[in-house]
């Protein structure tokens, strides 16, 4: 990094340059502003948005919108009027339930079917994917997307195609022609496509042309010199657009061209299907090789007393391998039938133990009843007496009281009395007031 | 959202015009205002005539309606006769409008009303009358204003 005092001339020339690589967003990637590469079917069309579905929902009244643009319509909606209930923005039905249903998976998979173009085409991704694998090729793949710079003292981030180079793309330099100060990674694309001052000279008319235009020139130079169509099979003239017109109308490779070509797909596809049996035959005859070796020293042994003569033969290696794989499938029939025993024993006792259970969980409730009834009467029981002894303790001071006759102990004596008496029943009062 | 929904619209009107209209913008800036000339019907009186209007898109738009008027004064029951020029639609009302409208709609729906006006959902009472009561002496202003306001 330069020192501030010197790098600050160079500042604002760089942010300049980030300003004009202007970067479409892509986390997340914003589905709506995706070139589809094909046409799709209008029906796939949101009325709202005019792209195709986005998270697509569906309304009382079935017709489907993407999420975000009923979210839109149904805020711009509540602004305005004061009752509760929205309209579809299609056919104005009302809406009484605003839940919104989720549309079928199929809509979904069509939707995410569409093949779209990169994001990041405008800086040169040439990748076209189905809508629904682009987000994952922007993260994970995208030679253009942008990664943390693989210098760890440096915070900013670099292309992933230029995350080869291991080191930091971030210093500043010079265009050469046009002295502005640049970051290393941004260099090259403003030499090839912003720089006014950089100039080349045409590989074939040698005018000289800006840097950013030669690709331009080059396809609509009246000098360029273009080889036969049929270069590749064979022709080897070149000459300028006019010329190569009327070579081409004599030309026979040329006029093979077509037909060649069909013929190099099919070659290439039959060489791919070779390439497929080839690798599907190598996988099964190494299977078959350690079969083989699996099989063949207990064969060796199986026949070494009985026949020592047959070892090379393939005889009594086929018998074996039959009786061993016999053996290994009723073996197997074996673990199976066990394992169903297995299955319903468990069962079985699983059964048990919740009848038996349930027995337990009844009587216990059962017994729980008995001992509540029980409590009861023990109450019961303890208040009759309790009431028995206090009346007895309250005939026993009238009693006393009538005998030392004295009305202040005998007033003392009934207040005490008459607070536990009122605990108890009404006729029980009203017999001691009387 | 909207800007690009109305970028779509646009360059879709401009791939498939509609026929006997061209539309522009007036400001390449501005997706939200544009100029659209409409050649007068063929069989009303408004033949031979060429009509600026303007349609406006509010920035909430698909939610809220478009508004369109015509620059070109213009002899017509439902339009205003002031120097906005309203028109009125009845799909362009808020309370009428549905965001899954399109601006192809709007346009062909104003120019049917040029061929064939609807006085019971006039502007202009007076205009309204004259074609409802005297249809020739209404072919004959309109004429005549096309004339000298919508010559090509």
């Amino acid at each position: 990094m330069a020192t501030p005092t010197s790098s600050s001339p160079g500042r604002p020339s760089f942010l300049q340059a980030d300003a004009t690589l202007q970067r479409p967003q892509v986390n997340p990637v914003d589905l709506r502003a995706l070139e589809y590469v094909d046409s799709y079917d209008h029906n796939l069309m949101c009325a709202i948005c005019h792209s195709p579905f986005v998270y697509p929902v569906r309304l009382e009244c079935e017709h489907v919108f993407c999420q975000r643009c009923v979210n839109d319509a149904m805020s711009h909606q509540d602004r305005d009027s004061r009752v509760y209930s929205i309209t579809c923005p299609s056919c104005r039905r009302r809406i009484e339930n605003r839940a919104i249903t989720p549309v079928p998976k199929i809509l979904s998979h069509i939707l995410d079917d569409l093949r779209v173009k990169c994001p990041l085409e405008c800086l040169g991704c040439p990748e076209v994917k189905a809508r629904g694998d682009i987000q994952d090729h922007v993260n994970k793949y995208c030679a253009y997307a942008e990664v943390k710079c693989p210098s760890e003292s440096c915070l900013l981030t670099v292309l992933r195609k230029d995350l080869d180079e291991q080191r930091c793309l971030h210093s500043v330099m010079k265009c050469e022609d046009c002295e502005s100060s640049f970051m290393e990674r941004d260099l090259e694309i403003h030499r090839s496509r912003h720089c006014e001052v950089g100039k080349a000279s045409c590989p074939d008319c040698n005018a000289q042309v800006l840097l950013r235009d030669l690709e331009g020139h080059i396809e609509c130079c009246p000098d360029a010199n273009f080889p036969c169509n049929a270069a590749e099979y064979g022709c080897d003239f070149v000459a300028i657009r006019e010329t190569l017109d009327e070579h081409l109308k004599m030309c026979p490779l040329a006029k093979l061209v077509p037909f060649l070509r069909m013929q190099n797909e099919r070659l290439e596809a039959h060489e791919a299907a070779l390439k497929h049996l080839r690798h599907k035959n190598s996988i099964l005859e190494t299977s078959l090789s350690t079969i083989q070796e699996t099989l063949s020293p207990s064969a060796n042994l199986i026949d070494a007393p009985s026949s020592s003569a047959a070892d090379s033969d393939t005889g009594p290696f086929d018998s074996t391998a039959h009786h061993l794989l016999c053996l290994h499938e009723s073996l197997r029939e074996e673990v199976n039938r066990v394992s169903a025993a297995v299955s319903e024993v468990d069962a079985k006792a699983s059964m048990m133990v919740m009848n038996e259970s349930l027995r337990i969980k009844e009587d216990l409730s059962h017994a729980n009843a008995v001992i509540g009834s029980m409590r009861m009467q023990l109450h019961w029981l303890m208040s009759a007496r309790l009431q028995n002894q206090q009346r007895v303790a309250i005939v026993r001071a009238q009693s006393s009281g009538d005998g030392l006759g004295s009305s202040t102990d005998a007033g003392g004596s009934s207040g005490s009395v008459e607070l536990p008496v009122r605990r108890l029943s009404d006729s029980t009062r009203q017999d001691t007031k009387l | 959202m909207a800007q690009k929904r109305i970028v779509k619209e646009y360059s879709e009107l401009q791939k498939k015009p509609l026929d006997g209209m061209r539309i522009s913008l007036p400001s390449e800036a501005d997706m939200h205002q544009w100029q659209i000339l409409i050649d007068g019907p063929k069989g009303s009186p408004y033949e031979g005539g060429v009509f600026t209007l303007h349609l406006s898109l509010p920035t909430e738009y698909p939610f809220k309606p478009p508004t369109l008027s015509f620059k070109t004064k213009i002899y017509h029951p439902n339009v205003t006769n002031d120097d906005k020029g309203s028109m009125c639609l009845g799909m362009l009302r808020a309370d009428e409008w549905k965001p899954s409208s399109k601006i192809e709609a709007v346009l062909s729906f104003a120019k049917a009303l040029l061929l064939e006006p609807q006085p019971d959902d006039a502007v202009e009472g007076g205009i309204a009358r004259e074609y409802k009561e005297n249809k020739k002496e209404f072919i004959k202003n309109a004429k005549a204003w096309t004339k000298q306001y919508a010559k090509k």
